[in-house]
């Protein structure tokens, strides 16, 4: 089973050694900015997207629309309630992920199953946090988790990595999940290589909707 | 006299096997510490008794790194958690990989990546 990390927030050679070390077949590098850099060599799976990180609900919307062609993953870090309620509701999003402090809720967490949006469970939340703010983070997540499960929303877990020293091994972001109460099952899909290998197909240009491909 | 305990009210054991990451060398005592205060920190004191973590001084191999922790199967997820939340040891950067878990040291060892 393939194993792939779609949130890391930085791109170097070591960044890449130490995700290969650690057993990802892959990983997914987010950049903010829109121009598209040359990804490091490896033998891994080494894919790009974009990370729209705003306040603002309808730039998080035009952001997304725009990248869509050109990007593979694109992911959206909902600062406010607004923001991640229109992520949900764009299809064009491909994760989701709630900003500190940021809940989601029942309505959202359809909206996401009906549009393919999978929901993101940063880890780096809890490494960079300590005691009172670790704690507050972490009810968040299993309230997050609950929902997810209830409605089996697509859901991510990802490192959220900003150097190799916060990047973690698939068993580890597994424990993490199960740690959530979600289900091992959900969490081998989560973490398998399906997302990147439909948003490859669809930027290959032949694909048409789902179901429909040109040959 | 040694206690005796009936068979089927032993705890149950996992192994797991790390390795750890870091900027320099570190010592099995400075190990120790990260790994019983991080389980401590993140499943508090009544999880840590719960989770009875031993880790295994002989197997402890200070050159590659690598080390052997006994936990209740019960808390494997917990443990590993734990673990993965380690961020540095005194000053230094560093990280745990769990390499594998198994439910004997002999099953551990062969299965053990080279």
């Amino acid at each position: 089973m393939k194993s792939y990390d779609y949130c890391i927030l930085a791109s170097s050679d070591e960044i890449i050694r130490k995700a290969e070390g650690l057993g990802w077949d892959g990983v997914c590098i987010l950049e903010s900015g829109t121009a598209v850099k040359e990804m490091p060599r490896s033998r891994m799976d080494v894919m790009k997207g974009l990370l729209i990180e705003t306040a603002k609900p309808d730039e998080a919307r035009s952001a997304a629309q725009r990248a869509r062609k050109i990007q593979e993953i694109v992911a959206v870090r909902g600062l406010n309630e607004d923001v991640n309620r229109i992520a949900s509701e764009t299809p064009e999003v491909d994760i989701l992920l709630p900003g500190p402090g940021a809940r989601i809720d029942f309505v959202m967490v359809k909206l996401a199953r009906k549009n393919n949006v999978a929901v993101g469970f940063d880890f780096s939340q809890l490494l960079h946090s300590s005691r009172r703010e670790r704690s507050s983070a972490f009810s968040v997540m299993l309230e997050n988790a609950k929902i997810v499960k209830k409605f089996g929303a697509p859901f991510v877990l990802t490192s959220g990595a900003v150097s190799e020293w916060d990047l973690r091994a698939p068993s580890e972001l597994a424990a993490f999940g199960r740690v959530l109460g979600l289900d091992a099952p959900s969490i081998r899909e989560a973490m398998s290589g399906k997302m990147a290998e439909e948003n490859r197909k669809r930027l290959g240009g032949k694909w048409v909707m789902p179901g429909v491909e040109v040959e | 006299m040694k206690l005796k305990r009936m068979p089927s009210l032993r705890d149950k054991k996992r192994y797991i096997t790390f390795r750890l990451h870091s900027e320099k060398p570190v010592s099995y005592s400075e190990m120790k510490d990260a790994v019983l205060g991080s389980i401590a920190g993140w499943l508090g004191e009544n999880g840590l008794s719960a989770a009875s973590p031993r880790i295994i001084r002989n197997l402890w191999n200070e050159k590659r790194q690598e080390g052997w922790l006994s936990v209740s199967h019960r808390a494997v997820d917990g443990v590993m958690m734990s673990l993965a939340l380690v961020r540095q040891i005194g000053e230094m950067r560093a990280t745990f990989q769990v390499l594998r878990v198994s439910g004997t040291i002999k099953s551990g060892k062969s299965k053990m990546p080279k």
